[in-house]
Order: C-alpha cells, then sequence, then structure tokens
C-alpha cells in the first residue's frame, strides 16, 4: 500500500517545480490584457493630454504646436482659475467631513447590530448605486426649485410669501455630493466596524466598562482606517465631481471638472482645458497616494 | 453591454493573478486598475478624446465601448478579487492534490467557484455604463446617444413633465435590472441544487 501513495507527493512535488517555472509565463499571460488595456485606454489618453496642455491654442480653436508652460502660467496667475481649485478644494473638505461623520451613525448600526434584517437593511443603502445618478441630482431640482416641494410646502404653511431661492449655490452643491457619496462612505467604515471581534467588547463589558467608553475607546479607534479611507475617497471623488455643480451650483462656484469641460466643450481651448486636468490630476495623485498608505496601514493593522 | 463583458473578462483574470500569485509590482498593477474609479471621469473622458483626435480615430460606438470599458474595470476586478480571497485556496489545492492538472482545476473548480462573482460583477458593470454621463459626453455623437446624456439636455431646458416622466422610466428600469438578475439567478441556482 505505502507503494501506491508513494508517487503522489513525489509526481505532485515535479508538478509544482514545473509550475514554478510556468510562473512567470502564467503571470505574465494572466496581466498582459490588463496592461495593455490600461496602457492603452489609461496611460497613453493621459500622456497626450499632458503633451497637448504644454501646446498653445490658436485662432479659432487650432493648436499651435510648440512647447509651452504658458498655460500653467495663466492658471497658476488668474485668481478666477485659481478660485476655481480652491472651491474644488473647499467643496471637497465639507462634504468629506460632512458625509463621514453622516455615514459613521448607520455604519456602526450595522456593524454592531445582530437584527436578521441586517443584510436587507445594508441592501437598503446600496440601492442608490442602483438608481441612475443624473436623476438623483436632478430630484434635488424638482424638491429645492422656485415651484418646488419644499417651496411649496412653505408657502402652503403659511411661513413665506415669496419662494425662497435655494438652488443654485455652495450649499446645495455639498448637500447634493454629500446625498451622492453618503453609500460611498458608509461601505469602508462598515466593513472596519464588522471585523472587531466580539470577544473585545464583552471582556470590556464584563470589566466594568460604560457603553459610551466602550464606544469611544474602543469602536472608534479600531474603526479609524476603514474612517480615514472612506474621507479619502468621499474627497477626490467630490473634488472631480460634474453632473452636481453643474446642475445645482451657480456659475460662481465653478468647479475644475466644470472647467475642463467647459474648455473641451464650449470654449474650444483644449490645451488650456489639459492643462488644468494635468493640475487636478497632481492633486489627485496625492490624495490617492495616501489612500493607498492608508490601505497598507489597514492591512498591517487587521495582521 | 459589450463594455462589461470586456470589463469582466479583463478585470477577472487580472484579478485572479493578483490574488492567487505574488510577482514584482502587484501593488502598482492593483493601484493601476483601480485609478479609474477614482480619477474624475471627465478627466478621463477629456483624455480618451484627445487620443482619439491626436489619431484621426472618429467618435463612434468603439470609442465609447472602449471608454466604459475602462470605467467599468475597477469594478468587475473588484468583485472577482475579493471573492477570490474569501474562497481561500482549498478547493483548487484539492483539485490539484486529487490529480486534476491546472487548466482542469481552473474550468471544473475555479470558474464555477466564480460563477456569482463573475454575475455580480457583469451586472455592475452594465449598471455602471448604462448610467455613465460625465465622461461619456465628450464622446457621444447624435447617433450614440444614451440615455444619462438624453435626460441631462432635457434638464437644461428647465422641469417639464417630460423629464419626469423620462427620470421615472429610468429609476425603474436601473432598480429592476439587478433586482430581476438576483432573483433569476437565485431561481437557477435552487434549481441547479434540486437536481
Amino acid at each position: 500500500m505505502s507503494v501506491a501513495i508513494a508517487p503522489r507527493p513525489l509526481a505532485l512535488a515535479t508538478r509544482f517545480t514545473t509550475w514554478a517555472r510556468l510562473h512567470r509565463v502564467g503571470v505574465l499571460l494572466l496581466i498582459a490584457p490588463v496592461l495593455s488595456f490600461l496602457l492603452l485606454m489609461l496611460m497613453l489618453p493621459l500622456a497626450s493630454m499632458v503633451e497637448l496642455s504644454l501646446f498653445k491654442r490658436g485662432p479659432a480653436g487650432t493648436i499651435v504646436r510648440e512647447l509651452s508652460l504658458i498655460n500653467y502660467v495663466t492658471f497658476l496667475q488668474e485668481p478666477v482659475y485659481l478660485k476655481v481649485l480652491i472651491n474644488s478644494g473647499i467643496i471637497g473638505v465639507l462634504v468629506c467631513i460632512i458625509t463621514v461623520g453622516l455615514a459613521y451613525i448607520p455604519a456602526a448600526a450595522l456593524g454592531l447590530t445582530r437584527s436578521r434584517f441586517k443584510n436587507i437593511l445594508f441592501l437598503l443603502i446600496l440601492v442608490p448605486f442602483w438608481t441612475s445618478f443624473i436623476v438623483r441630482t436632478y430630484a434635488w431640482i424638482v424638491l429645492l426649485g422656485t415651484n418646488g416641494v419644499v417651496n411649496g410646502a412653505l408657502r402652503a404653511a403659511g411661513l413665506i410669501d415669496t419662494p425662497l431661492s435655494l438652488l443654485y449655490s455652495r450649499e446645495t452643491v455639498v448637500l447634493g455630493l454629500v446625498h451622492a457619496m453618503l453609500p460611498f462612505a458608509v461601505v469602508p467604515i462598515y466593513a472596519s466596524i464588522e471585523r472587531i471581534d466580539e470577544a473585545i467588547l464583552e471582556a470590556a463589558a464584563t470589566l466594568g466598562a460604560r457603553p459610551w467608553s466602550i464606544f469611544t475607546e474602543i469602536i472608534i479607534p479600531i474603526s479609524l482606517p476603514g474612517v480615514i479611507a472612506a474621507g479619502i475617497l468621499v474627497f477626490i471623488e467630490a473634488m472631480g465631481a460634474f453632473i452636481t455643480p453643474q446642475l445645482l451650483g451657480s456659475a460662481n462656484d465653478m468647479m475644475i471638472a466644470q472647467l475642463v469641460q467647459e474648455r473641451f466643450l464650449a470654449s474650444f481651448d483644449w490645451p488650456f482645458g489639459s492643462a488644468v486636468a494635468v493640475i487636478y490630476l497632481v492633486f489627485t495623485g496625492v490624495a490617492f497616494g495616501a489612500l493607498i498608505a492608508v490601505r497598507k496601514l489597514v492591512e498591517r493593522h487587521v495582521r | 453591454m459589450s463594455a462589461s463583458v470586456v470589463a469582466t473578462c479583463v478585470g477577472g483574470l487580472a484579478a485572479f493573478a493578483t490574488a492567487r500569485l505574488f510577482f514584482r509590482g502587484k501593488g502598482l498593477l492593483q493601484a493601476a486598475v483601480a485609478a479609474p474609479m477614482v480619477i474624475s471621469k471627465v478627466i478621463l473622458g477629456v483624455s480618451l478624446l484627445v487620443l482619439i483626435v491626436k489619431f484621426g480615430v472618429p467618435r463612434g460606438f468603439t470609442s465609447l465601448i472602449a471608454l466604459h470599458a475602462l470605467l467599468c474595470l475597477p469594478f468587475g476586478y473588484l468583485v472577482v478579487w475579493a471573492r477570490l480571497v474569501t474562497a481561500g485556496r482549498d478547493y483548487e489545492e484539492a483539485a490539484l492534490t486529487l490529480g486534476a492538472n491546472d487548466l482542469e482545476t481552473a474550468f471544473e473548480i475555479t470558474i464555477p467557484l466564480l460563477g456569482a462573482a463573475l454575475t455580480g460583477s457583469f451586472l455592475l458593470c452594465v449598471t455602471v455604463s448604462f448610467d455613465e454621463f460625465s465622461a461619456t459626453q465628450f464622446l457621444v455623437i447624435p447617433q450614440t446617444q444614451t440615455m444619462p446624456i438624453q435626460i441631462y439636455s432635457m434638464i437644461q431646458t428647465g422641469v417639464t413633465p417630460t423629464v419626469n416622466v423620462f427620470a421615472t422610466v429610468l429609476t425603474i428600469v436601473t432598480i429592476a435590472i439587478p433586482l430581476i438578475a438576483q432573483l433569476a439567478f437565485g431561481a437557477l441556482h435552487r434549481a441547479y441544487l434540486r437536481r
């Protein structure tokens, strides 16, 4: 019998050596599609955009192909453009703080509950993902417009005579973005709270910790990496938002994606639009680097 | 739709590579795959527009599908990756120990195991692609109008009953697709188990 079994591990060992030799080829074959796809669809377009940003705009939207940094200089010298960047940053930070604050409550409730409706409740949080983003934004116009639901209700209640102008302000943009980003923020926070070992909470309770101190001294520190990850994700998404500021914002509070879109589709100054896009990308790159660092931290934390 | 197929396949392969194998530059690849999710959609659309204009490619269905595949890629990747990581590699190792070769293992164990994840990835990609506006607006031509683009241009003219009807239909459709798919998939699965 030992004779019959003995060849097995041997054969397996041989197979694993061949496999190790084939490993390099295998990895290459597996990642070749995604690598070439990303190269062609992501790197190459971005590179040609950087190239274009170094050219100048000629008369009637033509492109003068001589290298210069004129677009970047213009952007950094004109207060109008800097204001767009700063405005995007402010909106990004505001949305980030409010969203994470609001998302923490349902995330913590879902992460800690033992209710049998947990899955259904979680599904309900994800439903907005399925509905059209543009429709959700449009719904705010229906709600807040001068003839909208809110103004109608206030007038019917006799609280106001003339309709309030609730739309087209920075606050509306923040409101719309918080609404849009909330599910994005709940998921990472929920994941970090869900992972908490219940034994730790029970141990703390047995040792006489009050619910409040369990919350502040155990749950919040453990979920912190998730909170940071959610915050950075929301910040990046909010800063690059287009639909929400376009539909709900005012012309004075232009955001960076709108500026790019306007240069490309309205005033046909592609080189300048590209330069703005590159400046935005540098911003995002820094934030994304932070996101990766945080994720590494989280992974180390879990192990 | 075709964009979703591309994204699911390419993302799936990449997910398998990163979840199961170790190689240099893996972290970099993971970051690159996730990048389209984080970079502003406006920028992605614009950069692709710059590229195709540079090489004289006309805007049309092909470039639009390529763009949507790019936008869906991170979602397709993440769903499959998450499934592979949680499933562990016990089943595959068992198959290998019992004498199946690598290809048999892939087709008889790994791919069936990933069935739900691949379907989920595909559906998520369909939803993302169906709803995309910010990047699409740069590559769209009248022949390739998508629903969100249509609605956006309608909104520009103000709140009208037509927009409301359109929006309602769109909302119902986008909620119904994953829901129906979920139910159908559940029924199929149960039928399969009963057999």
